[in-house]
């Protein structure tokens, strides 16, 4: 028994793994194999379009960049006209909230869920610990000229949290939903 | 990304300052400069025009109350030409709508300053 063990080169799942990869890397310009594989990505991506990541320097001059990455993605989506540009403006007051904190951050991170009708915003730094509070214009006097960034956001996405800690760094974490 | 800024006399003390392009943390230094300038040259009548703006965020809206903040202390006024419904519509979210008097055309906010 444990000479004919030593004889088999290898256990049966091993082999017809082996076989499978083999397999694979002999039919690498399958059609059929192709389109059968192309087919399975896209019934993901139907219920997940997947997550982007885009890490930018804390600097002024970069925010147009994610303004611009959140449109391109946003317009993958049934989003209209409208709220793309509420998430780019949700998106760069984020991101201005991370310059102008003078935390000491040297770079953003920014990651997007994408779903089939909505978008999970993530956007991290790992400056200072802060959360910053929505500072609303107040009618009939001149408001402060700062703090309308936050109060912006909450107006244009369907929800928003911020939270801080060392080990994690700043977050705030904003929803749009297609058609909201 | 870019900004245009372009300011000129538009008859008594008023001047007007015509923006074009998009306001945000990297361009309204830039913004802030030209109204600076105007009101320490004693031009507290201004028109800003956002007509053709294609985007504004809140260093944006700072820029125009910190201008609107100095131009009331000596008695002057800031008026807004905005007709692009995305720009309006952060003006009406934020309150700023009943702060800054807000027009279709220049000829209209000029004659409300006066």
């Amino acid at each position: 028994m444990s000479e004919l063990e030593a004889s088999l080169p290898t256990s049966p799942l091993g082999t017809e793994h082996r076989r499978g990869s083999e397999l694979e890397a002999s039919l690498p310009t399958s059609p059929l194999g192709t389109e059968h594989r192309r087919g399975n990505a896209t019934q993901v991506a139907n219920a997940h379009l997947g997550t982007v990541e885009l890490r930018i320097p804390s600097k002024p001059e970069w925010v147009a960049v994610a303004r611009l990455t959140i449109a391109a993605i946003a317009n993958r989506l049934p989003f209209s006209v409208e709220e793309i540009e509420d998430l780019k403006l949700a998106i760069a007051e984020a991101c201005t909230n991370v310059i102008q904190s003078e935390s000491g951050a040297d770079s953003i991170e920014i990651v997007v869920e994408t779903g089939s009708a909505e978008l999970k915003i993530h956007v991290r730094d790992h400056g200072a610990i802060r959360i910053r509070q929505a500072v609303a214009a107040p009618l009939g006097g001149v408001p402060v000229e700062g703090g309308l960034g936050v109060f912006l956001i909450q107006a244009l996405m369907d929800s928003v949290e911020q939270s801080a800690n060392p080990e994690s760094g700043n977050q705030l974490v904003m929803t749009k939903r297609v058609g909201s | 990304m870019d900004i245009k800024v372009n300011v000129r006399e538009s008859g008594g003390d008023a001047y007007v300052v015509e923006l074009g392009g998009e306001i945000d943390v990297y361009t309204s230094p830039k913004v802030k400069d030209a109204i600076t300038e105007l009101i320490d040259q004693g031009h507290y009548n201004l028109v800003i025009n956002l007509e053709r703006v294609r985007y504004i965020d809140s260093t944006g809206l700072g820029v125009l109350i910190g201008g609107l903040k100095r131009v009331r202390e000596h008695g002057g006024s800031v008026n807004l030409v905005c007709t692009n419904p995305q720009i309006r519509k952060i003006f009406d979210i934020t309150g700023l709508v009943k702060i800054f008097g807000i027009y279709d055309d220049e000829i209209g906010a000029q004659k409300a300053l006066a």
